[in-house]
């Protein structure tokens, strides 16, 4: 008897105890930065690129209005869509990104698409 | 030459499965055409889903140069990089089929279809009946053969001939059949005026040689036919080779990179279709070919034909492979000549495994009986983006295309009378693709200074129409021209929207309107008005 009365003990004392330690529910939502994700600001830094955040979603690489601008849509459908209906005709179209590439020269710009590239899906569409 | 069943030492004798009676009783060649007709109809059925599908670029461009006059042909193929025979092939075909979609496609599956009874052929003298009847099948059912049946490209008649220049290798070398050596020499001819990769399995069977000379007791002789049909090829093959040597030096795929060490899963997935294929047909090959490793067995016919049949994959491969450092052309569509020694060396080694032979092939045959594993339903959206416009279009029009390649594929959709540029300048021919210098071209050519001229040569009222390629995934745009493509065609985008802007254009369609998923590269589309206000 005395053996069960230890053993509704303990259990109880682990239940109660899971309790206090649980995490309150949300409260836990973060953001993800299609600008950090994969590497991509850090790869730009790499090559000493003078980039800077604009907003929420955009790069400016250089200043305007020479630099390659970058803006990230919702997702790639969403950037593809801009290309399909003609809104963006001046902006490249990489992943989820609209890369443009306005009078930075040739060699900054593969710098620049490779980095923005990093982490898009071989094959997205 | 009959199958060797015996088992070696170690190696445990393979459960098997006979034939039944009543087909021991048939006549051997009612029961093997019966098999090539059911293959065959069975392979056609496959091969057959997607053939009216529309053409992508590459499609189009060799549809553009076939509809050239013969003489024309080699002339024009210098800036495209390839040689004449299969263009000629099809400008017959053309004339007599028409050039629509399934008609072109109709010479690629014809080939494909004649695999299945060569196929039989090849493994049925060199090995025996029963890797005869497994070669027909894996060629019947192969998931690159059905992928190309349905591309107006010349792989699947350079596959056709690859089987025969395998077989009549092995038949010729390996096992000295010398007058195979003659049919050797006409289809190694033939491969070297189908596709560049000709030169690679030229390479890739003067190694594959090696076994058939160690083991050989007539040297000599070897030597001897070795020569004939190699310079025999060789002479055949002088008159193109001054275009070959222009070609190379001058219209290298610069859309391609230097391969590194992905073969094998190339192999895998491109040619044999998928990884639980290979799984199958190589615990078979190992199964069945394990035994020739052994000292007794090691310079019998059977283990030589298999090193030569290795040799001449892998050689091939590895000559490319190295060829494609320098001078990047190695993509699985290329691998046509190797597809007769992987195929025949499956069939191979299943003959010689028993009943899991005869299950490898089978569950090879129901893994790839989905058509839609093996080949695209699209291959890109101009027909689509043709249909949005081609009744805004009129003569006189000027259509951009973004990416320079992509011009023939837009000049077959699009209505006659148009005008066309590129982002390298104007087009005078829009039915080829001038590879010559290519990359260095668009690299020069500045958006501006290239794009101006072409807006101020419109009439007010004119059209100009902007295509330009989808690039929103990374695998078709990670190459320099590629990334030069890309790139490109938003800075005349850019420049087009600066003409919107100060009125001189007025965007007044875009295409496609409905997108369905293209396997290869896709585009968009902007129609442009030229209005009356001038160039700023």
């Amino acid at each position: 008897m005395f053996r069960y009365l230890i053993a509704a003990a303990l259990t109880a004392l682990a239940l109660s105890a899971c309790s206090v330690t649980a995490n309150k529910a949300g409260g836990r939502g973060r953001v993800t930065d299609p600008r950090t994700q994969a590497g991509r600001l850090d790869c730009l830094r790499a090559h000493h690129l003078p980039v800077t955040e604009v907003g929420d979603n955009g790069l400016q690489i250089g200043g305007l209005p020479a630099g390659a601008t970058v803006r990230f849509t919702p997702s790639p459908a969403a950037a593809q869509t801009a290309q399909i209906e003609g809104q963006e005709p001046g902006a490249e179209v990489i992943g989820s990104a609209l890369v443009y590439p306005n009078q930075a020269p040739d060699s900054e710009l593969g710098v620049i698409e490779n980095c923005v590239a990093q982490g898009v899906g071989e094959k997205v569409f | 030459m009959a199958t060797a069943t015996a088992p070696t030492r170690g190696i445990p004798k393979m459960a098997d499965v006979g034939e039944p009676d009543w087909l021991r009783r048939l006549p051997t060649w009612l029961w093997a055409g019966g098999l090539l007709l059911v293959l065959m109809a069975i392979s056609a059925y496959l091969r057959t889903r997607f053939i009216s599908g529309q053409f992508w670029m590459d499609e189009a461009i060799t549809t553009g140069v076939s509809s050239h006059s013969l003489g024309s042909i080699p002339g024009i193929l210098r800036h495209d990089g390839n040689p004449p025979l299969y263009y000629m092939l099809l400008h017959g075909w053309m004339t007599v089929f028409g050039s629509g979609e399934s008609a072109t496609h109709g010479l690629s599956l014809l080939f494909g279809l004649l695999s299945v009874p060569v196929g039989m052929w090849a493994g049925w003298s060199l090995f025996g009946r029963r890797a005869g009847v497994m070669a027909a099948v894996l060629f019947a059912f192969s998931a690159w053969l059905t992928y190309y049946a349905q591309e107006t490209r010349m792989y699947e008649l350079m596959a056709l001939l690859g089987i025969i220049a395998t077989a009549s290798f092995l038949h010729g070398f390996v096992y000295r059949r010398r007058g195979y050596v003659i049919l050797f020499t006409a289809a190694l001819a033939a491969m070297l005026y189908t596709h560049s990769w000709g030169v690679f399995f030229y390479v890739g069977a003067l190694l594959a040689l090696i076994p058939a000379y160690i083991v050989s007791d007539d040297r000599r002789g070897l030597v001897r036919d070795g020569a004939l049909a190699f310079v025999g090829a060789g002479i055949l093959f002088l008159p193109w080779l001054p275009n070959l040597i222009y070609q190379a030096d001058h219209t290298a795929a610069p859309w391609s990179r230097a391969p590194r060490f992905g073969t094998p899963v190339l192999i895998s997935r491109q040619v044999l279709g998928g990884d639980r294929v290979t799984l199958v047909l190589f615990s078979a090959c190992v199964v069945g070919c394990w035994g020739l490793f052994a000292r007794r067995l090691r310079r019998s016919p059977e283990a030589v034909a298999l090193w030569t049949l290795i040799a001449l994959g892998l050689g091939t491969l590895l000559v490319a492979w190295i060829a494609s450092q320098a001078n990047p052309a190695y993509v699985p569509r290329y691998f046509a000549p190797v597809v007769a020694s992987i195929l025949l060396i499956a069939a191979f080694g299943s003959a010689r495994s028993g009943a899991l032979g005869i299950l490898a092939v089978a569950l090879s045959a129901i893994f790839l009986i989905n058509p839609g594993t093996a080949a695209p339903s699209t291959k890109s959206d101009m027909r689509d983006i043709s249909g949005d416009l081609s009744a805004r279009l009129h003569p006189g029009d000027l259509v951009v295309v973004g990416q320079p390649e992509q011009t023939p594929l837009a000049w077959y959709y699009l209505p006659a009378g148009l005008r066309y540029a590129t982002t390298i300048g104007p087009v005078r021919d829009p039915t080829y693709m001038d590879w010559v210098n290519a990359k260095k071209r668009l690299q020069n050519a500045g958006p501006a200074s290239t794009l101006d001229p072409l807006i101020a040569s419109l009439r007010p009222g004119q059209q100009l129409l902007f295509v330009r390629p989808l690039t929103v995934g990374v695998e078709n745009w990670n190459e320099p021209w590629t990334q030069l493509v890309r790139r490109r065609s938003a800075q005349w985008g850019a420049i087009l929207q600066a003409d919107v802007a100060t009125g001189v254009l007025k965007p007044v369609a875009v295409a496609p309107h409905s997108y369905v998923q293209a396997c290869c590269v896709a585009d968009s589309a902007v129609l442009y008005d030229k209005t009356a206000r001038h160039h700023p």
